[in-house]
């Protein structure tokens, strides 16, 4: 800014100075409050979380481990089917083998968007 | 900042907020809405610095936010509702807000920031989320517009 701003400044100065708001004393407090309250919300929201993380990676770890016992339990079936039986249905091992492997996590999939989709009755 | 601190920066920046608010919006109960949800922000936001004109800076820029975001939800027209008959005195106070009233948002931001609260380019920058070179444009020829309509030149 320069010199020639000077009424300008002078002009939005008087603008400012002769604006009048309502004076409300307990606003300030208000606003603490309700910022702390929500800050204290928000801890409490993460501290629960925490909690329960341990449980959530367990459930996770357990689910993983479920999951490739099953999946050795299939292969081990599919190994002991003799090859004439694989054969009949046009399969080789290592296809049935395949098959087997995926077909526990589709399964699982399959299982879980059917408990998350809700019916339209 | 502990609750005495913040209500003695909230009685020094109150009324500069609510019309630098004010004077860009043209609706006193929106600015008073928008300065108390600035402050509650500025408390959430956890902003650490000790020197209160760069907190106050920081608040300016809450509440641009604010309006901005009130603007892109409302889809407000641009220009100023009329003056409250409660609010109508000085002429000279009557036209400058009718002035800005017939200026663009930013302009009016700009002004404002840089004539009342003295803001430097670079200030003015940081609290509109926009670049200084920018706002040395800008603010060039919002100047010259509200000097125009200030002399009663309508166009």
């Amino acid at each position: 800014m320069n010199e020639d701003d000077d009424p300008l400044t002078a002009l939005f100065a008087e603008s400012r100075r002769q604006e009048i708001w309502p004076q409300t004393p307990d606003a300030p407090a208000q606003i603490w409050r309700r910022a702390r309250t929500a800050d204290l919300l928000d801890e409490e929201i993460r501290r629960r979380r925490d909690r329960h993380l341990p449980l959530a990676f367990g459930r996770r770890v357990a689910g993983i481990a479920a999951l490739l016992a099953g999946e050795a339990l299939l292969l081990e079936a599919v190994a002991a089917l003799p090859d004439p039986a694989l054969g009949a249905v046009g399969l080789t091992s290592t296809t049935a083998a395949l098959l087997a492997l995926v077909a526990l996590p589709a399964v699982i999939l399959a299982g879980s968007m059917r408990r998350e989709v809700v019916p339209y009755t | 900042m502990d609750e005495p601190e913040f209500e003695a920066f909230y009685r020094a920046t109150a009324d500069r907020l609510r019309t630098y608010l004010y004077r860009v919006c043209g609706d006193r109960r929106l600015a008073e809405d928008l300065a108390q949800e600035g402050y509650y922000r500025f408390l959430r936001s956890g902003f650490s610095s000790t020197e209160d004109e760069e907190r106050a800076r920081y608040l300016f820029r809450i509440g641009s936010n604010l309006l901005k975001d009130h603007w892109a939800g409302a889809k407000k027209i641009a220009s100023l509702p009329s003056l409250e008959p409660e609010t109508a005195s000085p002429a000279d106070r009557l036209d400058l807000h009718n002035a800005l009233g017939a200026l663009k948002r930013p302009e009016r931001q700009m002004l404002w920031l840089a004539y009342a609260e003295g803001y430097s380019h670079s200030q003015i920058a940081g609290v509109l989320g926009v670049k200084p070179a920018s706002v040395r444009v800008l603010l060039f020829r919002a100047k010259a517009r509200l000097v125009r309509l200030l002399q009663g030149d309508q166009t």
